[in-house]
């Protein structure tokens, strides 16, 4: 009986001695899902907006720019940026849809093939598009201005444009000084664009070097002027980061009082045996890379090689890290010179997308071919059929409450936009 | 409380002990002498050193920058040599790695350059895209031999 008492006794003295429980300040009791120990809050504190550091896009001098942002913000609207005047970047981008369309695949002059993806707290990633193809955010939106499937515009017609519309000329030199004199129409023919059609390329060779230089410029800084504008829309602070400070506070109250029960299971999946954080990290839920998450179907062709052709085209980007519009002279540009070709690690792989606010951007996946988030877990949870390439998803198995958990927990990531309402509508 | 109830009880007891240990802590593992984490490992002070799989090299491994930051881009020293200190002459070193767990490699393609000192050997462009258990596999070339030393690195 003495050492069984003893046992007793040892157990009673040691058990309060593991540390590894988050302790509350008022001693409410919580419920299970809500007690976290000190490894698993180490984990989740890396989700708090507040690690969000100020996006500073050295390639742009101008990205904090206020006035190259309402600059940007008018042409982020305009619709004469595009062949037929009637697309803008706000075509697919639309404010009501958190800067998205909808869509499966967005729609710009014609059909696309990639989902729209937001541009909300876009200023914080470093490869841009699905596939990674471009390396900066002004780089960027230049893209689709020329793109024949989306506005379809020429070089020079977008350059003259800003030249010709007197409130939009008096902007951009408020901005970045004095744009060049374009009226010469036999110097800066109209249609020109070395990325363009065959007759617009060949317009474009007809131009003097120093004419086209003068064109790139201007053309630059309407990227740069779009990206100040898209660096003010940040995500603002969710339920889940509010819940996440309680914890780091240790109180009790606002913990049980700000997620539920299911959304704090779901959090609790999501960094871990749900394995969502392997890709989902940090303060905007995303790693910023490249991985095969088994979405192309290896019997439904043409493939989309995702990253594997993305990789190859920003190395060739005229307007990537290494070019003279890079404004950060100092950049040794790491992330170009050791970018990663190899297939077997590229073919089919797509960037890891944020996930605040992902209940807002239906469809998912870089084709839209997921209409809700819990075809998305589902998925996930069975990701076994043929794919092309090496897959990089680990076997999970979620119980159907599990799934409606980690679903409770997305849509905690719900927030506002953390901007003036100004900002959020055409100007 | 006879001899035979004491040997039980202190047995019950290290049982318990081991339970509540393991319930309260979180242990790697990784042999330490091959395990860095962000902890340990700020640079030649805490390099380490290990033997090749075959034993035909020692290999040191320096941290360049401390802590290790994931998502950043950042170099390591290598020094490779043989097990009397001896520098290798025309010798090839390959690195592959990454999640094994998580079946991917390097997001990056890290390289491998000669620098001055004996046996020194930048490698730089290395990137840990998340936080994990990831490993750097060092594969060493010589005209008649070769061996492999494999790093493992806990973020």
């Amino acid at each position: 009986m003495l050492h069984s008492k003893l046992f007793l006794l040892v157990l009673v003295l040691l058990i309060p001695s593991c540390n590894d429980v988050v302790r509350n300040n008022n001693n409410t009791a919580l419920s299970s899902e809500h007690r976290w120990t000190t490894s698993e809050v180490l984990v989740i504190k890396q989700f708090l907006i507040s690690n969000l550091q100020t996006a500073s896009d050295k390639s742009n001098q101008y990205a904090g720019d206020v006035k190259a942002a309402e600059l940007g913000h008018k042409l982020f609207f305009n619709k004469k940026l595009s062949k037929t005047n009637s697309i803008s970047c706000s075509s697919c981008h639309k404010p009501e849809f958190y800067f998205t369309d909808g869509l499966k695949t967005a729609k710009g002059i014609t059909q696309g093939r990639r989902n729209t993806p937001t541009i909300v707290g876009a200023s914080h990633e470093k490869w841009f598009f699905h596939d990674g193809r471009v390396d900066s955010l002004w780089a960027q939106a230049l893209g689709p201005l020329e793109n024949a499937k989306e506005h379809a515009a020429y070089r020079t017609d977008i350059v003259l444009h800003i030249f010709n519309d007197v409130k939009l000329h008096a902007l951009y030199e408020s901005v970045f000084g004095l744009m060049p004199d374009f009226s010469d129409s036999s110097r800066f023919i109209k249609n020109s664009s070395p990325v363009s059609d065959l007759a617009a390329m060949k317009n474009w060779r007809q131009m003097s070097v120093a004419d086209q230089n003068a064109i790139n410029k201007v053309f630059v800084n309407i990227g740069k002027s779009i990206a100040a504008y898209e660096t003010i829309l940040k995500p603002a602070g969710s339920k889940v980061d509010r819940y996440i400070s309680a914890v780091l506070n240790k109180d009790a109250a606002l913990i049980s009082k700000t997620l539920s029960r299911d959304e704090a299971t779901g959090l609790r999946l999501f960094a871990g045996k749900a394995n969502c954080i392997l890709c989902h990290s940090g303060p905007m839920l995303t790693d910023s890379e490249f991985h095969n998450i088994a979405t192309v179907d290896i019997n439904n062709k043409p493939y989309d090689m995702g990253r594997y052709e993305g990789a190859k085209q920003v190395l060739r980007n005229e307007f990537n890290c290494k070019s003279r519009f890079n404004d950060n002279k100092n950049d040794n540009c790491d992330e170009l010179n050791y970018i990663n070709l190899d297939a077997h690690e590229t073919v089919a792989s797509f960037k890891t997308p944020g996930l605040r606010n992902v209940t807002k951007t239906a469809p998912y996946m870089h084709d839209g071919q997921f209409k809700n988030l819990i075809s998305v877990i589902d998925h996930y949870d069975n990701a076994d059929k043929l794919i092309l390439g090496k897959k990089d998803l680990l076997p999970i198995s979620l119980s159907d409450r599990d799934k409606q958990a980690l679903l409770a927990f997305l849509k905690a990531l719900d927030s506002a936009i953390a901007v003036d309402s100004k900002w959020l509508a055409a100007p | 409380m006879n001899k035979y109830n004491k040997k039980t009880f202190i047995f019950l007891i290290n049982i318990v002990l081991l339970f509540i240990n393991s319930a309260c802590t979180n242990t790697t593992s990784t042999k330490k002498t091959e395990s860095v984490n962000e902890a340990q490992y700020h640079g030649k002070e805490n390099a380490v050193s290990v033997f090749s799989e075959e034993k035909k090299y020692r290999v040191t491994l320096y941290s360049n920058s401390s802590p290790i930051k994931t998502g950043k881009i950042h170099n390591w020293t290598l020094k490779v040599l043989t097990p009397d200190g001896d520098e290798l002459d025309k010798v090839k070193i390959y690195l592959h790695g990454g999640m094994p767990q998580h079946r991917h490699g390097f997001p990056t393609r890290p390289r491998i350059a000669k620098m001055s000192g004996k046996g020194l050997y930048l490698v730089s462009g290395v990137k840990f895209s998340m936080p994990g258990a990831w490993e750097m596999r060092f594969n060493i070339k010589e005209k008649t031999k070769r061996d492999r030393v494999v790093f493992k690195i806990n973020l």
